[in-house]
């Protein structure tokens, strides 16, 4: 279910995953260094990040359903909207209920939507194209401190324990959540449902914390020094440097693009 | 007379393409105490996830007449009890007495029943000066013990049990083993403690690769050395 990576045959999968990181954190700067109305430029790296999803061979359905990532980003922007700057529209409903609406505040808001979705696809597409390992060992190459990457490195390897332990936490509670022919109203309130749950998590927290010291324990007693002893990728090669070298041309070509028919 | 829990031709395939269950029938009565041995991943746990509904594979399933499907499922986990494996699953609340009164409570029982059925099943698990206690503190066998009276609160026909001596020391499994004896539900117990299944239970089923390969009377299957060893339980 947490598996992002979709192991295919593909020119972007190829690639060495350093240039995969560069290419991204370039990318999401470059989209969101355009300006707000840059509706030309918005295509322009929509059309270049599709251009390279259809090329990773990625299934468009899982990438789309991943993309709703980016929802809670796109809900911050719609108050904008409501509160956006002068000139403002001003919508009466049935006489009643009085709605302002920005015509700036909007086009801030799509803007912002725009941004965050592309960003999201373009992080994808990292995540989809790349291994954990040769991410994590992407990360050291460019000299991300180690215990940040030690840190991400241990969430994604007990992610999927920590799912597994809710999983049957769920299933447990489920099996006693059960009706009765008597006529009663089943489930309880909703305060109390809400204090179950909450209950539920304490004890993921408490029995996560001892399973963390335990591993701990493992870990030193096998000679952890903080550092795991992994193996690195190889060196960059021509086609690598080809499309690093390309990508930034187009990343930087868009921008100027963008800037320019933006206002 | 119907049985108590009617299975044909049940197959099971998890979402990763392991198959888990391959044409499983079979009947209990009510009052049976049936033992599903086998060795690990031969589906014991899976198939009794099947009988309260926490997975559906297909084929058919009923429970005191019951089929089980979407519209039945709050009345058939009523009616069956699932002890699992680990206790730690099971209690999350912050007393014993909140993890027992989870199932009455949701059912909507009033608080003179709930209070009633939590005694009653402190009693039947003789635990009953522990409703104050935090379950996180307790010992291995205590857990399993509360975990155990947290169906029971329920009243259900069917006691459904996955490795219940797993993880227990000597003394705390031999009075799990006594516990049990004294339970008037009818069993369902997932084990590959054989002993247990001597002590405990008079019907057995042998399990491997997702199929039924035995299914009689225990003390006869227990006397089996070689249909034992070539399933992994020796």
């Amino acid at each position: 279910m947490l598996e992002i990576y979709q192991s295919i045959q593909s020119p972007i999968h190829q690639l060495h995953a350093r240039v995969k990181i560069v290419f991204t954190l370039f990318f999401i700067l470059a989209v969101n260094l355009l300006p707000q109305h840059a509706w030309i430029g918005f295509f322009l790296f929509f059309l270049l990040i599709i251009s390279i999803l259809v090329l990773s061979k990625l299934r468009l359905k899982t990438v789309l359903k991943r993309s709703l990532l980016a929802i809670p980003f796109l809900l911050s922007a719609i108050p904008l909207i409501f509160w956006g700057p002068e000139p403002v529209m001003h919508c009466n409903i049935g006489g009643l209920i009085h709605i302002p609406i920005s015509i700036a505040g909007a086009e801030r808001c799509l803007s912002i939507m725009i941004k965050a979705w592309i960003s999201i696809l373009a992080a994808i597409l990292l995540t989809g194209t790349t291994d954990s390992h040769a991410l994590f060992s992407g990360f050291r190459q460019l000299k991300v401190p180690a215990i940040l990457i030690a840190i991400v490195e241990l969430m994604w390897r007990y992610l999927y324990v920590m799912v597994d332990e809710v999983t049957r936490l769920i299933r447990a509670r489920n099996s006693r959540s059960t009706v009765v022919n008597h006529g009663h109203h089943a489930g309880g309130s909703v305060f109390w449902r809400a204090r179950v749950t909450g209950n539920m998590a304490g004890s993921l927290f408490l029995r996560s914390i001892e399973r963390s010291e335990r591993v701990y324990a493992a870990m030193l007693s096998r000679g952890y020094n903080g550092e795991p002893v992994i193996q690195l990728n190889g060196d960059l090669t021509r086609y690598d440097r080809r499309f690093l070298f390309l990508s930034m041309f187009i990343l930087l070509l868009f921008l100027f693009a963008g800037i320019i028919t933006g206002r | 007379m119907d049985p108590l829990i009617l299975i044909e031709q049940l197959n099971y395939t998890y979402p990763d393409g392991k198959v888990a269950l391959q044409d499983i029938s079979l009947n209990v009565n009510r009052g049976e105490k049936v033992a599903i041995v086998g060795a690990n991943g031969a589906g014991k746990s899976t198939l009794l996830l099947h009988i309260n509904g926490v997975l559906r594979g297909k084929g058919t399933i009923r429970v005191d007449g019951l089929e089980c499907n979407t519209s039945n499922l709050g009345l058939i986990r009523a009616k069956v009890g699932v002890v699992f494996q680990n206790p730690d699953d099971q209690l999350f609340s912050i007393t014993v007495y909140d993890d027992i009164a989870y199932g009455p409570r949701y059912q909507g029982l009033s608080r003179e029943e709930i209070d009633q059925r939590v005694n009653k099943a402190l009693r039947a698990v003789q635990m009953d000066a522990f409703g104050d206690r935090n379950p996180y503190r307790l010992s291995g066998g205590e857990k399993k013990r509360i975990a155990i009276a947290t169906v029971l609160s329920m009243d259900p026909d069917i006691l459904v049990f996955d490795e219940p001596t797993a993880g227990l020391d000597p003394r705390a499994r031999r009075e799990l083993i006594q516990l049990l004896q004294t339970l008037p539900q009818t069993l369902m117990i997932a084990t590959h403690d054989l002993d247990l299944v001597e002590l405990l239970t008079e019907r057995m089923i042998i399990m491997n690769n997702g199929r039924i390969v035995a299914d009689g009377p225990a003390r006869l299957l227990l006397k089996e050395e070689e249909l034992l060893l070539e399933h992994g339980l020796k």
